[in-house]
């Protein structure tokens, strides 16, 4: 990692630090050559004395010279620890501004701490996704037998108590601590640091050395300086995997389209004297919407149209959980009553009581012409005559899902030759929101009737194209679909 | 969606004001009517006087609040449900299932026969 620029950029901020932190009020040499020049000069002067006979005026001297070179010593200590930690600062601060990894970041970190502030034990501590628990992301100094010994009590230790307080902890000796949770019995001291960005505690940095009173003040704020680079580093990558993680959603809610897509009919079904037309525009990636051709036999086809209440994947959830219940159903029975009560038995011991489904399912028989149908709650399909007259269909019962044993009825119509069926859900009704502007179902039977000369997918298109301008000119949202059957 | 809540004696009034759509609507309906019945509120009115629109989510809302007062051992009816409501309760057939009133005072006296 170490760079030559850096070691440049370095060298100035140590210089700059030199200069203000020199302890200017005593007259000391600060670098190690002055003190060394001193001391031979010193034992020039002892020499001399010594010649003289005098071991008092020896001891006098050594006294004086003695505090004066303790000073000297401290100071040099002092600037080469915080040399040492503006190095390791701004090595970090480069892997920041770089795509390095975050455990690639914190190692550095951790190994460089300790040329700066020497420890037998280390860790980087986050929360765990267990609330209340807390884990290790970085580690130095432990054996895995210490580590799986103490992981389960991590919590309740220095450590913890920091990450609950967010205010450090100096433990000179743990021996004395009652919140030390012994995890290397060689401890002694223990210092903790939590890391910090705005008011959201991050996780702790956390030392441990086996002698008593290892760290001392300033070693508080070079690890609180370390923090701070270490929260940066850990909301870098929170925001990373945020990213990531919607990133990945979207792929998810792709392939759920996709296979929802998959369940709806791809190309209607061919019956000579009848002409199938459908659409389906779901308003998000997945829909509850549903609508689907069954063949049950030569002369019987099911059809049916569903709109699961709410949008998104827990719509198409109990939109694929229905087709399946019901294709299930009707391979075994012909009675469109005890089919849709089944379903409603179904839905009300598999959902919730906001989760419901409208419903609208008919046989169509093409040899008699006749649709039996039920309307479970279901916007009332269309049926235009060839004469022009209009039929709505709304026999049956309440939707789906809510109510434990609802009454159902049936009803059997005759589709005569030119008739138009429609079938819809309330994102072409309901399409611009509030009631004044709601498309409506007259605007709806208007295009029927101007457009039943044309192809039932062509009908299908022009509703759902004039839904869609009035719904971007409104707006509400919501999944779209149109079915329509024509008899020829 | 503004919610309102009103005691007259034992039963409990919840005015809906605005549209009512489902998403952060339901939560607040469902909260608050969970805290009455906690409270041990056994007799329920919907107001929707002041309702301007209701799409199926928003329906979805009253057929839960229907549910966890049932559960309660209570009664939920609705008053004043305007024709937008009226037409989604009629196209739903809810109207089997929901007892409605013209008015508030019609709906709490109904409690009492």
């Amino acid at each position: 990692m170490r760079h030559s620029a850096l070691k440049g950029i370095s060298g100035r901020e140590n210089k700059l630090t030199k200069s203000s932190t020199a302890h200017t009020n005593v007259d000391l040499p600060s670098e190690t050559s002055q003190v060394i020049a001193e001391l031979k000069s010193l034992r020039e002067e002892l020499r001399e004395i010594s010649e003289n006979g005098n071991i008092h005026s020896v001891c006098d001297k050594l006294l004086e010279r003695f505090d004066r070179f303790e000073w000297s010593l401290a100071h040099i200590l002092h600037e080469n620890t915080l040399s040492g930690e503006l190095e390791l600062l701004s090595d970090i601060g480069l892997m920041l501004s770089r795509a390095v990894s975050l455990d690639e970041v914190l190692s550095a970190m951790i190994d460089g701490l300790n040329k700066v502030v020497p420890y037998d034990a280390a860790g980087i501590f986050i929360h765990d996704d267990e609330p209340g628990k807390i884990r290790a992301i970085t580690l130095r100094g432990y054996s895995e037998e210490q580590l799986d010994k103490f992981r389960q009590k991590l919590h309740e230790g220095i450590s913890g108590k920091v990450m609950s307080s967010a205010v450090e902890l100096n433990i000179p000796d743990v021996l004395n601590e009652s919140s030390y949770v012994s995890c290397r019995l060689s401890t002694r001291s223990e210092l903790a640091v939590p890391i910090i960005i705005g008011d959201d505690v991050l996780g702790c940095i956390n030392l441990e050395s086996d002698k008593v009173g290892a760290f001392k003040e300033e070693n508080i704020l070079i690890l609180k300086d370390i923090a701070a680079h270490a929260a940066i580093a850990l909301e870098r990558a929170r925001t990373y995997d945020k990213l990531v993680a919607a990133h990945e959603l979207e792929k998810e809610l792709q392939i759920s389209r996709r296979i929802q897509s998959a369940l709806l009919p791809k190309n209607p079904p061919e019956i000579p004297g009848y002409d199938f037309g459908g659409i389906n525009v779901p308003h998000q990636d997945v829909g509850g919407d549903y609508y689907d051709y069954i063949p049950i036999n030569s002369n019987n086809i099911g059809l049916v149209i569903a709109d699961v209440a709410g949008k998104g994947v827990p719509a198409g959830l109990i939109m694929s959980g229905l087709r399946a219940a019901l294709r299930t159903r009707i391979e075994t029975t012909y009675s469109v009553t005890w089919i849709i009560s089944s379903i409603n038995r179904f839905l009300y011991e598999s959902t919730g009581p906001e989760a419901f489904v409208t419903a609208f399912y008919g046989v169509l028989n093409t040899e008699t012409n006749e649709l039996t149908y039920v309307n479970a709650g279901h916007n009332q399909p269309i049926l235009m005559k060839p004469d022009g007259n209009v039929e709505i269909l709304k026999t049956g019962g309440p939707l789906l899902g809510v109510i434990e044993n609802p009454v159902y009825d049936q009803m059997t119509i005759k589709l005569e030759s030119g008739s138009t069926l429609v079938l819809y859900t309330d994102g072409i009704v309901e399409a611009g929101g509030e009631y004044e502007n709601e498309f409506g179902i007259d605007r709806v039977i208007d295009i029927i009737r101007e457009r039943s000369g044309e192809e039932a997918a062509s009908i299908a298109g022009s509703i759902d194209n004039a839904v869609s301008q009035w719904d971007s000119s409104y707006g509400t949202g919501d999944d779209r679909t149109v079915m329509v059957v024509k008899r020829l | 969606m503004k919610l309102k809540s009103k005691i007259f004696e034992d039963v409990l009034v919840l005015e809906l004001k605005g549209k009512i759509m489902g998403g952060p609507d339901a939560a607040i309906f469902r909260e608050e009517l969970k805290n009455q019945l906690d409270g041990g509120v056994k007799k329920v009115i919907v107001d929707l006087g002041k309702v301007d629109w209701m799409n199926s989510s928003g329906l979805g809302i009253l057929i839960g609040g229907l549910t966890s007062v049932r559960n309660a051992e209570g009664e939920m009816k609705l008053a004043r449900t305007t024709e937008k409501i009226k037409s989604l309760l009629m196209i739903t057939k809810l109207i089997q299932v929901f007892e409605t009133f013209e008015s508030v005072e019609s709906a709490i006296a109904s409690f009492s026969s």
